[in-house]
């Protein structure tokens, strides 16, 4: 009795809700060993006989079978060789397309090269691939399932209005909520709290990272609550609280615990969006784009995943003075700055703000700052 | 994700010259492919990750003939076609193609088809295919990233490609009528029972009319053969190449549409293009004016920010019978809260603040 099969919901934008880890049992109902082994890439040619019997036909159409049908007979021996050239007379439509966009591009574009974010691009969707870790026991198991999310930066500028920025990571399915709420970088993570215009050599104490720790995942009706350490408060709380107070609509909103449950235990919709909340308020978009079964050629290292493989370039803004270091401090209400707020490197902010003794020159409010281009 | 231009006219050829063939041996199908040296479809100069990009849509298409509702010799087309792009793809580590779990049940039906029906080189070409494990074993067959306000190209396929679906004879089939029939005999010999003449039923039994079963499949015999005869029309309009006639109804199909949405966008400007101005007091709670025409959505979807313009679109667009069509947004927003303040007024663009005062 096959499993009830994930299905669109109106629209075709996103599935309707099921168990990810329904999904895994689902498949591996209708599979067989063989397709979900994760042993390395096999040469050996199978004897006639297997296939015959597969098939139920003679061993010699089997071996007719294998000569006609091999990829051979597809690529004529001579030509094209060259993936590098169209060639001259085809006669595809897709080459025609490809021909112009390249010939544009030459006229266009003095030199043809990876800029340094295509390269960056690449490597990450890459690098992982194939990776087999060197302990046996860190080795990902056969029918583990993968889920790649699409975790959304917090807006913050004005450009990111229509297409907003985001990371994308892969989970295996037995991974608990809490790895992944390790591995997801926040700027809002490292903000140093505090005025320190009088001080700017008191070392700040502590990022945001140590002082709240907080955090919650949303999925389905659920807020996945972090309470690992003493620290941590339930965010969920006010929320759970506001939608109950009144008939607003939304049913019942539970809270339970981020550290007991792995993504296999969670119910939830392909390509719907769901929230991760830190810091209190600050608050992530998470969409779940694609779940599937692990392959021979995915990175198979444990120790790896959650894995991040695509990562949106932010331009770190430049101190205003010398514009070549990225910026530490920011100000406002600055009688010696030509903006509000305007930023500084260390050097050029103690230059400009304080006297050789370190006494505070003019009027403003300082801030340390941490750009959010600082995880590029 | 916007489509490889061309590949799809490409890949309709190839298979449209398949399904010319009347066969389903992979060595026609290699011998068109040879033709055309589909291979170098992947050929250009391309860097890695754009090779990437492109392969991937490539399969994703070609993946889509794969399965129902395309007729059965398409469907090994698109086998054999897979099997060739998976081949000669120039992506290393190669790239899989997706299956998922709502298909699976449909290719392994295929797959027994083939073996049945001693279609060796289909059966085999799968088998290797899967067991070289070129598929990844997928959730959906694409990726959803929740892209609402994207422009859906409608995927037309070809109406050669697809089986005739057949509604009526799937509904009408013979093990229906032949239990029909069954129930019908056995209703007569009830009604034979308990009349007073045992041979006949009472003339006040019969309610329904005797011959009924078989008037009902003389019908559906009726409604396949016209569905048969309208289909070779069709082929033969596309043939003869009578443009004409097909403009003139595109058009006509196209003024029928405008027509009635003409009306419609008359009579909804009527009834809300009576907006009271509110007094200066509660200005910040004015009402605007929103258009209903597509392009704005009722509910609060997730991301405001990604709301359109407000302009009222003209109406002409809604009539346009296009194969773009932007997908319908409404429901899927949540809840709507009734006693909050509506944050649309927050959006208001600071230019009709001014016009106002």
């Amino acid at each position: 009795m096959a499993a009830e099969a994930v299905e669109y919901e109106a629209g075709e934008t996103h599935t309707r809700v099921f168990r990810v880890g329904a999904l895994g049992s689902g498949w591996q109902q209708c599979l067989q060993p063989r397709d979900l082994s994760l042993a390395e890439e096999e040469e050996e040619e199978e004897a006639a006989g297997a296939v015959a019997e597969e098939l139920g036909c003679t061993a010699e159409t089997a071996a007719e079978l294998r000569a006609l049908c091999s990829v051979d007979t597809l690529v004529s021996a001579d030509q094209e060789r060259d993936p590098e050239a169209i060639p001259e007379d085809s006669g595809l439509e897709t080459l025609r397309f490809r021909k112009k966009a390249l010939q544009r591009r030459e006229e266009r574009i003095v030199v043809d090269r990876a800029c340094r974010q295509e390269t960056l691009t690449y490597e990450m969707e890459s690098h992982a691939i194939g990776k087999r870790p060197d302990d046996a026991a860190d080795l990902v198991e056969e029918g583990e399932l993968l889920l790649t999310l699409n975790v959304f930066y917090p807006v913050i500028f004005q450009k990111h209005k229509e297409h907003k920025p985001y990371q994308t990571v892969l989970v295996l399915g037995s991974q608990r909520l809490t790895e992944l709420r390790d591995s997801l970088s926040c700027v809002s993570d490292l903000q140093i709290g505090g005025e320190f215009s009088s001080e700017p050599d008191r070392a700040p104490e502590h990022i945001s990272k140590d002082i709240y720790k907080s955090a919650f995942f949303y999925f389905e009706g659920i807020f996945y609550n972090d309470s690992r350490y003493p620290e941590c408060r339930d965010l969920s709380r006010t929320i759970i609280e506001w939608s109950e107070s009144r008939d607003r609509g939304y049913g019942n909103l539970q809270s339970v615990k981020m550290e007991d449950y792995t993504f296999n235990d969670l119910s939830l919709r392909i390509g719907y969006p769901y929230l991760f909340c830190h810091q209190g308020d600050c608050e992530h978009i998470v969409i779940v784009t694609d779940i599937r079964l692990i392959h021979h050629e995915d990175c198979l290292d444990r120790n790896l995943y959650p894995l991040l493989i695509k990562k949106h370039w932010l331009c770190t803004r430049k101190c205003f003075v010398c514009k070549m270091y990225t910026a530490r401090w920011v100000t406002n209400k600055d009688s010696l700055a030509p903006e509000d707020p305007c930023f500084f490197c260390d050097v050029c902010f103690r230059m400009l703000h304080y006297d050789a003794e370190g006494n505070k020159l003019g009027d403003f409010l300082a801030y340390p700052y941490v750009d959010p281009g600082i995880f590029n | 994700m916007s489509g490889v231009p061309g590949l799809q006219e490409d890949c309709e050829a190839l298979l449209g010259a398949f399904q010319e063939a009347d066969t389903v041996r992979f060595e026609r199908f290699a011998e068109l492919w040879r033709e055309r040296r589909f291979h170098t479809i992947f050929h250009g100069r391309m860097r890695a990750l754009e090779r990437n990009k492109i392969t991937k849509k490539t399969l994703e298409l070609a993946q889509q003939y794969f399965l129902p509702p395309y007729a059965f010799q398409i469907r090994v087309g698109a086998l054999y076609l897979l099997y060739g792009l998976y081949n000669t793809q120039l992506c290393q580590p190669k790239i899989q193609i997706r299956i998922a779990l709502k298909d699976w049940p449909e290719v392994q039906s295929f797959q027994q088809d083939l073996i049945d029906s001693q279609h060796y080189d289909a059966a085999y070409i799968f088998r290797t295919l899967r067991r070289a494990r070129a598929f990844h074993f997928t959730a959906m067959p694409k990726l959803l990233n929740y892209r609402t306000k994207k422009k859906i190209q409608e995927n037309e396929c070809k109406e050669e490609f697809k089986d005739p679906s057949n509604r009526v004879s799937s509904l009408i089939t013979n093990d229906v009528l032949e239990e029909l029939m069954n129930i019908h005999e056995h209703y007569q010999k009830m009604k034979c029972a308990i009349s007073a003449d045992k041979s006949h039923p009472d003339k006040a039994l019969s309610l329904i009319k005797d011959e009924f079963v078989v008037s009902l499949k003389d019908i559906a015999l009726e409604h396949q053969e016209w569905q048969q005869k309208r289909l070779k029309l069709l082929l033969k309009a596309k043939e003869t190449d009578e443009m004409p006639n097909r403009v003139e109804e595109e058009t006509s199909l196209r003024s029928e549409g405008s027509e009635r949405a003409d009306a419609l966008a008359r009579i909804k400007h009527k009834s809300y293009s009576a907006v009271v101005e509110a007094s200066k007091s509660r200005r910040h709670r004015q009402v605007i004016l929103e258009s209903s025409e597509s392009g704005s959505d009722y509910g609060k979807s997730p991301r405001r920010s990604k709301k359109s313009s407000r302009r009222p679109q003209p109406a002409e667009k809604r009539g346009q019978i296009q194969a773009e069509k932007e997908t319908v947004t409404c429901h899927i927003g949540m809840p709507v809260i009734t006693e909050e303040d509506s944050s649309d007024t927050e959006e208001v663009p600071l230019s009709k603040r001014r016009r106002r005062r």
